[in-house]
This record gives C-alpha cells, structure tokens and sequence, in this order.
C-alpha cells in the first residue's frame, strides 16, 4: 500500500510543470535533452521551425518527404495538403504534441505563429523481422512468431482473418510507457461480457510500466496469487487468429512478442497448436500423454518419498531387492534426497536457461550425466530415485505453454514435503488443495477446470482429446459465444466426392 | 480483502508442517529388517518359538539370509524379544510365509493366526505351511542366491500356478476355518539336503492338522476342490504296459444333491477335456481313446471316492460339500451336519474326454 | 461469497447427482458389511436394497415438500412454525449436519490410526482437514460442488480394484435366498440407512439448483449409485469372506483390498485409504457448508464468521472424542437424530406442509 501512494505523490509532482500549458515551456522542456534537434528554416513566406528527436524519426523520410516541400508553404494551415505523408495533422494541445513528438512525429511551426503547430509523423520502426517460432516450435504449420512491434503483429493476425468484423481496441497503460495495448475481439462471436471484463480490466490497471505482455497476465488475472496462470500467451499469430474464431479474447502488447488469450482453462495449457496440424487421433493421443506426464512429474517423486519412508508394504516382492540395494549406502533419508536431486534439476535448469544455448547444452551435458552418474557412484542418491526424479524433469517440459510448466515445476515442491510429512496421505491431502485451487479459480470469470467442472460435455471433444474438425460443430460453451455454430454441419456432410 | 486469509493459511500450514510435529514414526525402507519368513514352533507347553528370517541385500546384488530366534508365550512379544538381537526394527509388513512344526499345527495354530489377522499390516496373500521337520533349520539354510521368504512364496506361488496344487494363502486358511462346512488345508514341505521339496498336502480339522494326502492324490483332489479347473496333469499306469499322462484343458465339477440334510446319496459330476501328453503303447486309435477315456474315468472314480471316504472317516471336509449342502438349505444346522456328514453316501461320476493327442498319432 | 441465489451461483441440476452421491459415500463404505450381516447374513443384499428404496422415497418427500415452497428448509420451517420454533428445529437440522461432518473426519482419523499412523498426532491432522474444508467452503457453493463432482469421478477407479477379491469369491455363499427372516432383514434396514445418511443436506441446497424440478431425477439417480456401489461391495464381500469372518472385520472393505496384488503395487489397502480422502472431504465439506448456511440464514450472520465458529466447534468435538467406544456412541447419535429427522419428521412436515396449504385454501376460498 505504502508503495502506491507514493507513487500517486509522485505523479502529482509530474503533472504541475504540464499545467503550465505555454508552448515556449514545453519547447524548452524538450530541447534539455540533447537528443532533440531543433532549427529553423526560411520558407518562402515565413520562417519555419522543425523540431524533432533524432532517434526517433526516420531522417529519410525527413529529407525525401518533408523537407522538400516545405518551401512552397504559405501558411501552417495549409502543411497537411502539401506534405505527401498520410499522418501530418495540426495541434495546439501541448500535451498532444508532446506525446507526439515521443512516438517519432516532426514538430513544424510558424515562428510567428504559435496557434498552430503542424506535426507530421516520421517514425522509423526498428524491430527484428518476423522469425520462426522458438518456444511454440512445430514441426508442421506456419512458422511465424510476433515481433516486438504491435503493428507488425496486428499484421499477421489480421492477415488470417480478413474480416471487417475483427475488432481492435486500442489502450494506452502505464503512467510511464504508455504502452499500446489492444484488444482484439471478433464482433458478432465473441461475448460482449468478456470483452468488456478484459477492456475493463486493462483500463482500470494502475501501474507505471508494462514491459511486456507477461506483466498483464499477472495484473489482470483473476486470482494473482495463484501459481496457475490464467491466461495463455502464446507467440503464433496462427493459434491468436484461431482462437479468436473460437470467441476468444486476445491481448496485444506493443513491444511484446507474446499476445495473450483468455477465457481459457487448465486443460488448455496443455494443448500445443501442433495438435490441430496433426490426424485427430495422433492429437489426442499426444495431449494424454502430456497430461499424464504432468501428472506423473507432479507425484512421482512425492510418491517415492511417501512409500520408502511409511509405506514400505505397498512395494511388491520382486522390487524389493531392487530398491533397497539402491538405497543401501546412502546416508540421507529419502526427502533430503529427493530435495538434492530435485534442486539440482532445477539449478541445471536455470544455469542453460541463462546460458547461451551452445553452453546451456554443455552444462546439461555435464549436468546429466557427470553430476548424476558421481553422486550415485559416491553414495549420495539411489540410482532408481535418480531415474524418477530425471523423468518427473523431462515430464514437466512436455507442457506446452512455458508459464504452464514453470508451475508444475513449484508445485512439486509442497508435495514433497507433505509426503515427507504425513506420506502417502500428505500427497492426498496436497492434491486435494490443489483440486480445490483449481476449482476456485477462474479465468475472466470463466470456469478454469471447463469442460470437467463443471461438465460440459460439447467442449470435451477438445480438451484432453481432440476430435476431427468435422465433429467439433459448435463453438464451446466457455466463452458463452454470441454465433455458437462454427458452420453448419448439415452443408458439412453434403460433400459429394467425384 | 478475499485472498488476504487463503495467504495467511497457507503460511500457517506452511508452519505447521515446518514445526514437524505430526508424530508419525517414519519406517524408511533401508532402515527397517523385512521380515520376510516366520516359523513357529512350540517348544514347550506354552511357550512358542518363533524364526524370523530376514533378507540381508548385498551391495554386490546377492542376498544373505539371516535369522533370529526366539520364544516367549505370545508370538508379538516374541517379535520385540527378536528385535533386542537386531540392529534396525524389525517389521512384518513383508512377510511372505509363515511355517508351522508338524506337531505345532496338530496342536492347532488358531493362537498363532491371530496376530496375523489383527496386524494391519500383514497381508492377506501371506501362504501358510506346515513342516515336517523343524522350521529353524529350513529357514537357516540358503536356497540360491534369494531371500528366504521370497524363495518359499514362489515356490509355493509357482506351485499354485502350475496346477499342482490347490490356491492357498492366509485369507483362504481362515475363510475356510471361519466358513461352515468347508475345512482348511495347507501345503507341508520337508527339507532335504538343503533343497525344500513339497511333500504332502495336510488336512485341517478346524485348525488342527489331523491328515494328509500324498502327492499322488493331488490331481482327485484338485478337481473336486474347484468348481472350474484347468492345468491339472494327471499320469495312470494301466495294466502292464500302458502307461500314460494327460493334461487337463478344463474341468467341471458340479455337485447333485437331490434331498440336502439328509442321508440321501450325494453325487459329484466331474467333466474332463484333456489332451494326452505322454503315451507309450503304440498306435492311438479313436477306439483306442475310447477305451484309455474309460479308464481314466474308472480310476478317478475309485480314487475319489477312496479319497472322500477317508475324509469322511475322519469327519474333515476339505472339498466343502458341507458348504453346497448350506447353500441349498435354509437354516443351516451345523451340528446335524456334522453328525450325518459320516454316513452320507457320495458317489463321484466321471466324464472323460480326450480331445487331442498331441502332434503325433 | 454467500449471496442470495443469483444466476451465477446456482448449478445445474445433473450435479444434484453427484452431490447426493458424494454425500452418501463416505466412511461408512469401508465398514458397513459388519452390521448388517450380523442379523442378515446372506441376504443382507436385499437390505441394500431396501433401504436404498426407502431412502429414495424420502427424497421423494424432500422434493414434494421443496417444489411446493421453493426455499430451503430454514425458510420453509419459519413459514410453518413461525420464526422462534422453525427455528429451533432449524438449530437441530444444523446440528445434526454438523455432526454428519464430525463422524465423517473422527472416523476417517481413526482408520487413519488403525492401519497405517498409530501415533498420528490428531490435533495436527485434523486442522489439517479442516484448513481444507475451510479453503473449500469459503470459495462457496459452486466449489463444494465442484469437489463432490471431482470426489465422485477421480475415485472411481478405486471400484475397479474390488475386482481382483473375484478370483478367491465364494458366490455360491449368496444362496439360499430367503436364509433369513423378514424381521432380521427389517432389522437390519435400520442400520443400512446409516450408510445412506447425509442426503438431507439437499434442503439447504434446494434453492441453488437452477430448475430444481429437473433435479429430482438426478437426485434419485444419485441414490441409485450409492446403492449400486454398496451392492456390489457387499456382493464382493459376501463372496470373498465367510460369514463369521466378516463378523470379525470392523472394515471389511478394506480387507478386501488386502488381497489385491499389481506388478507394481501390493498392498492396496493403504492407497484406498489415501485415496479416500478425496471421498470424504466433499462429504465433510457439504456437511459443514449446509449447517454453516443454516445458522447463517438463522440468525443473518456474516457467513465467514459462521465458517469459523462452526470449524472450530467440528474440531474440538474431533479431538475430544477418543477410543472406538466415543466414536461409535458418536454415530450412533448421529444416525439416530438422522433417523428421527429423515424418516418421522420430513414426512411430518409434507404432511403439515400439505395439510396447512389446502386449509389456507379453504380459508381463502370461503374468504371469497
């Protein structure tokens, strides 16, 4: 609490200097940063002013298409009709301008005349180009991933969707950033109540930055404190374009490379866009197994402290020998153990992150192998846990979305703990809270364990499976769509093959 | 104002579990002695001695087998007298068979099952046996490079699977001991110049050995136990030269008992498909099936009724005709049961069917 | 959180079966043979199925009197009886669902106790439970049932496991029917019933089902599980134990898991114990919900408040009864006052309920 009210005194002491509404302030105001270049020239009938930040504009465009045809000026009024760029406009505003000139626009003014300031736009756009996706890789499919630049991204998703119906609202956020924020909805399928929960949301946020679109997600989610992220991010135009068909939310950040979905659920998170380019059966077989391996990473490990340290009757005969000549000369009881290995995944984990990716290899390398075969070899850890916890690893990165997994990642965490504690029933009673987290989140609003809880189930055919195209008629029921079919199913099977 | 509590709880669990005062005695598994095997033995007239063997799991990946002795007169107690002679707790969670003296089982084991029963811990799939001989010295050798217990059960398990003997294990033993009108039964071994041979099967009246058949009888008693079977083999020399073995595909047993409670002839209709093994005079013609399925049908009836008759004399019941009889009765009287049981008459029929011979003619 | 029944609050009526169930099965799964089967034996089958009938005749009741009213019982018995006498009855409504809560967790910790933790700290255990059932209860009613649907469905494939006792099953120990007389089997019922209890909280939950008329036949379907359920375990354990040893078993169904044996696990017992938990915390979570909303109704509490007073009341009556004579006097009270209310009051109350209405009609229309 403390921390915003500083922020608010702060913003109070900002806007006293723009109260003072005087043009020759504000040009002063400018023209202390070194980087903004000022200067005049003399037109046929008057003395001109330009003024720009150098870093900003483009000084082709500045010299090609400006600075040419400002000698025929007569007056300032007249700038927008002989300047050939489409965005010249005229302002008094102090503030406008302002605001202009920081997003790469030409200030040109009569010296003798400040009524009127003529801005014409400049701006040179430096973003990387459009590269292959990197965290939603796949092998078939469109291979485009968003850009820092949030016209290039409305691009690419307009693009898919040549339709005039496709909405895009457009925010400003952030007291410092003033990032760009859009909405994108599609008029007619989506429901207007999501939309409106997300364009609320965005518009009532207090903050003074947004970097990026992760910062969203963790400002507008419903519940913030939940490990669980509520809404998908994903870096394909394609899967954006594919769900805003589904009468999804999407969420564009300008200088983010991510754009967020929502309403979505949990079983969403484990569905890569992949699975639509595949056979519906090789798809569904594919998400099942990411979802059992999400669950084999969240309690295998929990398991294996719970039954060698309570339970050893559950283990069968032929395992025995096994399992206990493993842990035979190995000094730690089982969570310490457990605890080592796992940290040590996770350390492996973060060094390659941090890495360059030529070095994150050699350290798994030498992670996984070296480090894993001394400790068994020295009597630190059993081999069979080693086994496990390195399977419960590889488990969790088959989650598709990267925020999705990191979560699974934590989750572990309280498990092994309380199966340490009270053994097998604390990794009951852990999944129990978890069941209960989950049923008491939502996504903007939206249910987030749909289509199991509550069941509904038209959206089952995809969720944990997906069937043909062909069957899935309908919209799902989630986003409580405004056009609930997605074509008519009776045209569908009329198809008459040669 | 809502997420302030849930966040508060969670550090308080958080504390909670971090105090560690859940009380809860960990077992971790390398820290415990499995006892895997238990022989009882009553050395005296109160006083049981009791082996454990547990398995000691090398590094190298053998296992050596180590025992611990004691007695006392309770067989719980005799556990925390073994673990004063052992350096980690002993548990019997694992255990895999118990053994009993020969003339222990004759004095009745019910007292000894008891704490069986009543451990949670115990499983129901522990066998049950009874030796010839004393349990100690079984249980002190080494059989290959196994753990004791895990030898007995798979010896015994694998024995069951096999079709050469009846399934047998602690829930069995004390359903047949709790139901009216079935006895129990259980397996006896003897031990041999360190190798552990399956001798007999041993007749239970209530929980006291008081018979047992020879290994020969094995194959009429396992056809009458079931009322479905399969796997059993069977081998009959007939007159001089014939000699020849067979393996059943399926048995069918069904019991006929026209007037239930009362002394009226009880007949047990046995159905055979089998297939011939081993044959080893000449030619087999389709007469020639005919007459070998006569045969067999012959020997199994006299066998049987032998066999049912000796039951019968020594008034057990271990093929539960006692039980189809109450489940055809309403008001089921034990003792009158028991008194006719001696009396009735119960005739076996046999139905041989030879439905392959092999590859060979 | 605890709002009037608005739209977004309410469930869907198929739900209703999955509430029903997840209340009936609880704790008394585990051990019900016992009882039964002392006066019934072999035919205790029938008495499954009788009480089942009765049970789904009372629901029956329930929907006749909740359709005709369209509120919850706390409501429905101030309309009646006035306010101070409505509630009155309310408060012993409320008490007995709490103790359904307390009999669900005391039971459990003492199995808990018996076959795995001896020493298990109970005091720590139990706020355990009851921190969840907190986490659960304040999220509302739309979570609670969402975890007596998860409680049903995650479960279930524990009922797969009763068919490895098949192998070593007797079914021929079914027979004769008819071994027993009817006033055994009568006998019996009353104990059954036991098992059943705890469908009665759909008198509080009446007004969040959204068409609640639609809901009845879930409601009986629900009850029809349950009774399926106890059926086929019964059946299984009719086969697999003789009838003295099941006399024996204070949980019989968890001896029979005893028997099961997968390649990778033995010893199922200890994971149908764990697994259970997930059984009976919807079961502990409805119970303290509905008393929960009943004193809040009663005396228009703050409903968090209410949750807290009546966790603490379920955990001190918890930790206080000890020893399996307590517990047992604990059900024992519990499934009596769950008698009395199920089966002499509920029809009462229709019949006053439907005798005060049509007086009320005569009186307006002579009025007129």
């Amino acid at each position: 609490m403390r921390i915003w009210r500083n922020k608010k005194k702060l913003d109070k002491n900002e806007k006293d200097p723009k109260k003072d509404d005087s043009f020759q302030v504000l040009l002063q105001q400018l023209s202390e940063s070194d980087e903004f270049t000022q200067f005049t020239y003399a037109s046929r009938s008057s003395t001109l002013c330009i003024g720009y930040y150098t870093s900003l504009i483009d000084t082709e465009i500045l010299h090609r298409d400006i600075m040419p045809y400002l000698k025929e000026l007569e007056v300032i009024t007249s700038l927008p009709n002989v300047i050939p760029i489409e965005e010249v406009t005229l302002e008094k505003d102090t503030t406008i301008i302002q605001d202009q000139l920081l997003r790469g626009h030409v200030i040109i003014f009569d010296v003798n005349n400040l009524n009127q300031m003529g801005l014409a736009k400049a701006s040179v756009e430096r973003t990387r180009q459009v590269a292959i996706p990197e965290v939603e890789f796949s092998v078939v499919g469109p291979k485009e991933a968003f850009v820092e630049s949030l016209d290039t991204n409305i691009n690419l998703v307009r693009k898919r969707l040549p339709l005039p119906e496709l909405i895009i609202k457009e925010l400003h956020i952030g007291k410092i950033s003033k990032t760009r924020v859009s909405v994108l909805y599609i008029e007619g399928i989506a429901n207007k109540e999501n939309v409106n929960t997300v364009i609320q949301r965005l518009s009532e946020l207090q903050v003074d930055q947004i970097n990026d679109s992760s910062y969203l997600t963790q400002l507008i989610q419903d519940n913030q404190n939940s490990p669980f992220p509520q809404l998908i991010d994903t870096e394909r135009p394609d899967r954006i374009a594919s769900v805003l068909g589904e009468g999804k939310v999407a969420i564009l950040v300008d200088g983010a490379p991510h754009g967020l979905i929502g309403p979505t659920t949990f079983f969403e998170f484990f569905s890569a866009f992949e699975d639509y380019f595949l056979n519906w059966t090789v798809a569904s077989f594919f998400r099942l197994v990411r979802f059992f391996a999400v669950l084999f990473s969240i309690l295998v490990t929990p398991i294996y402290v719970a039954v060698l340290t309570y339970h050893y009757e559950l283990i069968p005969k032929d395992m025995l020998s096994t399992l206990i000549t493993s842990r035979s000369a190995i000094p730690l009881p089982p969570i310490m153990e457990a605890l080592v290995l796992e940290l040590t995944i996770e350390l492996l984990r973060e060094a390659g992150a941090r890495l360059p990716t030529k070095v994150g290899q050699t350290i798994g390398i030498v992670g996984g192998i070296v480090i894993g075969t001394a400790s068994v070899e020295a009597g630190l850890t059993s081999n069979v846990l080693l086994i496990i916890v390195a399977l419960g690893a590889l488990a969790s990165f088959t989650t598709p979305v990267y925020q999705m997994g990191n979560t699974i990642r934590l989750i572990r965490f309280p498990f092994l703990l309380m199966a340490h504690y009270i053994g097998l029933l604390g990794v009951a009673i852990s999944f129990c809270f978890l069941l209960i987290h989950l049923l008491r989140l939502s996504s903007l609003g939206r249910p987030f364990l749909e289509p199991f809880y509550p069941l509904r189930v038209q959206d089952l055919k995809d969720s944990l499976i997906r069937l043909p195209f062909s069957k899935q008629t309908k919209r799902p029921i989630l986003e409580q769509t405004e056009d609930t079919m997605r074509f008519d199913p009776m045209k569908a099977k009329e198809k008459n093959d040669i | 104002m809502r997420r302030v509590p849930n966040f508060l709880i969670l550090c308080l669990t958080m504390l909670l579990f971090l105090s560690g005062c859940m009380n809860i005695k960990a077992r971790v598994l390398d820290d415990i002695q499995l006892a895997t095997a238990a022989g009882y033995e009553y050395i005296d007239e109160d006083k049981i001695e009791l082996t454990a063997v547990f398995p000691n799991f090398q590094p190298d990946k053998s296992v050596k087998n180590e025992t611990l002795v004691a007695s006392s007169i309770l067989s719980k107690e005799v556990r925390d007298k073994l673990s004063l002679q052992s350096e980690k707790p002993l548990v019997s969670g694992k255990l895999e068979v118990t053994l009993y003296e020969k003339k222990t089982a004759e004095r009745g084991i019910k007292d000894l099952l008891d704490t069986l029963e009543r451990d949670p811990s115990v499983g129901s799939n522990v066998y049950l046996a009874v030796v010839d001989g004393s349990p100690k010295e079984l249980l002190n050798k080494q059989y290959g490079n196994m753990d004791n217990g895990i030898f007995l059960s798979n010896l015994i398990e694998q024995n069951i699977e096999s079709g050469l003997i009846h399934k047998t294990n602690l829930h069995q033993f004390s359903y047949k001991y709790y139901a009216e009108g079935i006895d129990p039964m259980l397996p006896i071994i003897e031990q041999k110049n360190g190798k552990i041979n399956l001798k007999a099967i041993g007749l239970f009246d209530e929980d006291k050995l008081v018979d047992q058949i020879e290994e020969k009888m094995y194959f009429y008693l396992k056809i009458l136990l079931n009322r479905k079977g399969e796997n059993d083999t069977h081998a009959i020399q007939l007159g001089e030269k014939t000699k020849l073995s067979i393996f059943n595909i399926s048995s069918k047993r069904k019991y006929h008992i026209p007037k239930p409670m009362t002394n009226s002839e009880i007949t047990v209709k046995v159905k055979l498909k089998s297939m011939i093994r081993e044959y080893n005079d000449g030619e087999l013609t389709d007469r020639k099936i005919k007459e070998l399925e006569k045969a067999f049908e012959e020997d199994i009836k006299r066998n049987s009724e032998e066999m049912i008759k000796q039951f019968q004399e020594k008034e057990i019941d271990p093929l539960g005709i006692g039980e189809e009889v109450r489940s055809r009765t309403r008001n089921w009287n034990k003792e009158k049961w028991e008194e006719i049981y001696p009396d009735i008459k119960i005739s076996v029929q046999v139905t041989m069917d030879i439905i392959q011979s092999g590859i060979v003619e | 959180m605890f709002d009037l029944e608005t739209k977004e609050l309410q469930i869907s009526p198929f739900l209703v079966f999955f509430i029903i169930n997840a209340v009936q099965v609880g704790i008394g799964v585990l051990g019900f043979q016992r009882v039964i089967m002392k006066s019934a034996g072999n035919d205790s089958w029938m008495v499954v199925l009788a009480a089942g009938m009765m049970v789904s005749f009372i629901i029956w009741l329930m929907y006749l009197l909740l359709n005709r009213h369209q509120k919850d019982i706390v409501q429905i018995q101030k309309d009646i009886f006035g306010k101070w006498v409505g509630s009155f009855i309310s408060l012993i409504w409320i008490i007995y669902w709490l103790l359904i809560g307390i009999v669900t967790l005391r039971n459990y910790i003492e199995i808990v106790e018996v076959w795995m933790f001896p020493t298990i700290n109970i005091y720590m255990f139990s706020l355990i439970f009851i921190i969840l059932v907190y986490y659960c209860v304040s999220g509302g009613f739309r979570v609670v049932t969402g975890l007596s649907f998860l409680g049903v469905c995650i479960p279930f494939y524990l009922f797969f496991t009763f068919l490895f006792p098949i192998e070593f099953a007797h079914f021929r120990n079914l027979l004769p029917i008819w071994n027993h007389s009817i006033k055994d089997i009568t006998f019996s019922i009353k104990d059954m019933i036991i098992g059943y209890l705890g469908f009665s909280t759909l008198l509080m939950y009446y007004p969040y089902i959204k068409h609640p008329k639609k809901s009845q036949k879930w409601a009986h379907l629900g009850n029809l599980l349950t009774m399926v359920i106890y059926l086929f375990i019964l059946i299984i354990t009719i086969g697999f134990f003789s009838e003295k040893q099941v006399s024996r078993q204070i949980w019989a169904t968890l001896s029979l898991w005893k028997i099961v044996e997968m390649p990778f696990v033995e010893r199922f017992e200890y994971i149908g114990i764990t697994s259970w938990a997930l059984i009976i915390l919807p079961n502990i979570c409805l119970s303290v919900w509905a008393s929960t909303k009943g004193i809040q109704k009663i005396f228009n509490l703050k409903p968090k408040r209410v949750v807290i007073v009546i966790l603490s009341i379920l955990f001190c009556v918890t930790v206080a009864v000890q020893g399996r004579e307590d517990i047992a006097l604990l059900s024992k009270t519990m499934s009596l006052i769950g008698l009395c209310l199920g089966f002499i009051y509920v029809p009462l109350l229709t019949l006053i309920s439907f005798l005060l209405s049509k007086m009320r009609r005569g009186k307006f229309e002579k009025g007129t």
